[in-house]
């Protein structure tokens, strides 16, 4: 663990990607205090419409003149909570199908493997939006969409990897000294395939809130007046170009947030594998 | 403890197949094997005949797509076959059938310090009754020792991509001796070593055996190996049993043309290099019969139709060939 965290620290890429997401968590968990106008998540103040960024406003106001950043930084949890919890029931459901698939042969492992496929041609941006037509749009039809459309990515990936490391000979090694199946999958397997799921979750959290966002600007999303940040940038469409900050400075968020993770996920790969590590 | 001559392991009559994309693969047929308490058994033959299939099936750790069709597999008299997988895991394997595996590269999971590995065995097969985390590190060190790694302790805390061949080899001999087994499975244990290593490792099993009364079942495709170090030999083609015998006796006066050849194939043997005509038969379509007879230089009438059969020569010799007449009886 101590070697991981230290290689992961000389990658400046990755400390940059991890700087942003603990900036994020910090905003998510806190975002009520930090917020400068923590009431303009619903507050309706056309007085003030349409500020460009000065002294007051660091980032300008909306059409509704909210202070944009106060809802950026509210927003982060909505970005945040919706990524975690679609790529966690992702991985919950992905990864253990995917084990099984790929540790037993036969029947089960392909009917899994099959049903993966089915689920893997679904476009994840259609479903979402059937979904948000036929119930009502909200985040959490999106969130269910999106972890219907994820899990398969899990169990694809560590059904490969499960394969892969299977096939080796430590594992016949595992048998001869008498390790059953679950204790071979869980203690050695898998943690022999982690650097293969951290980087899929860690990448996904990034696609996740980029879909959560464009289902937002699609308006099958978050619904008004929350602060998320795809609506954001779908409402200060009719503004521009006159009013730039109002689209740019969430876009930027989204941007950053994207980014992030597909940056940590990338360090953290190389981090995560002891012969990379090396090799560095 | 046991009795002294009756076989420890007895593989009698097994067959296996292997079900793949071409269909049911006989891949042992009627294969015959016997270890002797304290007895060290080479196992010989070309790449393909089976060698580790026969293994892992003593072991129960075939493919899920491999089916055990017919035969015993008698370890102390118990046929491993019928025992249940918790009681195979629990008894048999590692506590007293230990198993090194082929390449010493591949062999260590590489996640895991070669210390957390051992001791995994360790807990796992509750060896350390009442001894701590300290008792068990001093256990593990003392067997290093003993297999001859240098810097015993600090071995433990070492990755296995940290180690060389040789010492990863040597961790898995420790790994092997780590239940005290009255059996050791060695799948071709240095085949994937440089000569000079190879030798090293020959050396350090020959003591121990001599030391602890362990018996080997020792694959390999080497007759130099073999003549170095078993007492015994069984040599098996295309799936099948096709001579068994004390090692003098196979290696000077071998009966059956295919160990023949594959004796005369030795270069330290031979002046000239003789190969064997032809390649194992794929197991897809085998010849009926006896399975080397399209390659055998001595094939008569009869060859293709006679099934598997050893015929005891006296001695503890057995051919399984159609020349071959039972000699005492």
């Amino acid at each position: 663990m101590k070697f991981v965290l230290r290689a992961l620290f000389r990658d400046w890429a990755a400390v940059f990607g991890l700087a942003v997401i603990f900036l994020l968590a910090v905003l998510a968990i806190f975002g009520e205090w930090i917020a400068p106008f923590p009431e303009d998540a619903f507050d309706v103040k056309p007085w003030q419409r349409l500020r460009p960024p000065g002294p007051e406003f660091l980032l300008g106001t909306d059409a509704l003149g909210r202070d944009i950043l106060s809802r950026i930084i509210l927003g982060a949890r909505v970005a945040l909570g919706i990524a975690l919890t679609v790529v966690a029931a992702a991985a919950l459901i992905g990864v253990p199908l995917g084990l099984v698939a790929g540790y037993r042969d036969g029947w089960l492992s392909d009917a899994i493997m099959r049903v993966t496929d089915i689920f893997l041609a679904v476009p994840q941006l259609v479903l979402a939006l059937a979904f948000a037509a036929v119930m009502a749009p909200s985040i959490q039809t999106a969130m269910l969409a999106l972890t219907l459309t994820y899990w398969p990515f899990f169990t694809r990936i560590v059904y490969g990897e499960t394969r892969r490391v299977r096939s080796a000979l430590y594992i016949d090694a595992l048998m001869a000294v008498g390790a059953g199946p679950a204790r071979i999958a869980l203690m050695h397997i898998l943690p022999n395939i982690m650097p293969a799921i951290i980087v899929r979750a860690t990448i996904g959290l990034g696609v996740t809130i980029l879909i959560a966002a464009a289902l937002g600007f699609l308006g099958m999303g978050a619904t008004p007046p929350t602060p998320e940040w795809g609506l954001m940038v779908a409402e200060s469409r009719r503004y521009l170009p006159d009013a730039w900050w109002y689209s740019t400075f969430p876009g930027i968020a989204i941007l950053l947030a994207v980014l992030a993770f597909n940056l940590l996920g990338d360090g953290l790969r190389d981090a995560v594998d002891p012969r990379l590590r090396r090799s560095r | 403890m046991a009795d002294d001559t009756a076989p420890m392991l007895e593989v009698d009559d097994l067959s296996v197949r292997i079900g793949t994309l071409d269909g049911q693969l006989e891949v042992l047929q009627q294969v015959h094997l016997r270890v002797m308490p304290g007895q060290v058994v080479g196992l010989v033959g070309e790449s393909g005949c089976g060698k580790s299939t026969l293994v892992r099936a003593v072991l129960r750790i075939l493919p899920d797509s491999a089916r055990q069709t017919g035969g015993a597999i008698r370890f102390r008299g118990t046929d491993l076959a019928t025992l249940d997988e918790r009681r195979m895991s629990r008894e048999i394997r590692a506590r007293r059938i230990a198993f090194i595996p082929q390449d010493p590269y591949l062999a260590l999971n590489p996640l895991f310090t070669v210390g957390q590995q051992l001791m995994e065995i360790l807990r796992w097969h509750g060896q350390a009754q009442g001894g701590g985390r300290r008792q068990w590190r001093a256990r593990i060190a003392a067997l290093f020792a003993r297999v001859r790694l240098p810097e015993p302790e600090a071995m433990l805390d070492r990755f296995p991509h940290q180690l060389s061949g040789g010492q990863r080899q040597r961790v898995l001999i420790a790994a092997a001796l780590l239940c005290d087994p009255e059996l050791i499975v060695a799948d071709e244990p240095t085949t994937a070593l440089d000569v000079t290593t190879q030798q090293q490792i020959l050396v350090l099993l020959r003591e121990l055996v001599e030391e602890l009364g362990v018996a080997v079942l020792f694959v390999t495709h080497d007759f130099g190996v073999v003549a170095e170090l078993c007492s015994a030999v069984t040599v098996m083609y295309a799936g099948q049993t096709v001579e068994a015998g004390p090692m003098t006796e196979i290696l000077h006066a071998p009966q059956h043309p295919y160990t023949r050849r594959l004796v005369e194939c030795h270069p330290d043997r031979m002046r000239e290099l003789r190969g064997i005509p032809g390649a194992v038969p794929s197991l897809v379509n085998p010849p009926g019969g006896c399975r080397f007879h399209p390659r055998c230089d001595r094939r008569v009438a009869g060859c293709e139709t006679r099934p598997p059969q050893l015929v005891d020569v006296g001695g503890d010799h057995a051919v399984n060939c159609i020349h071959v007449h039972g000699g005492a009886a």
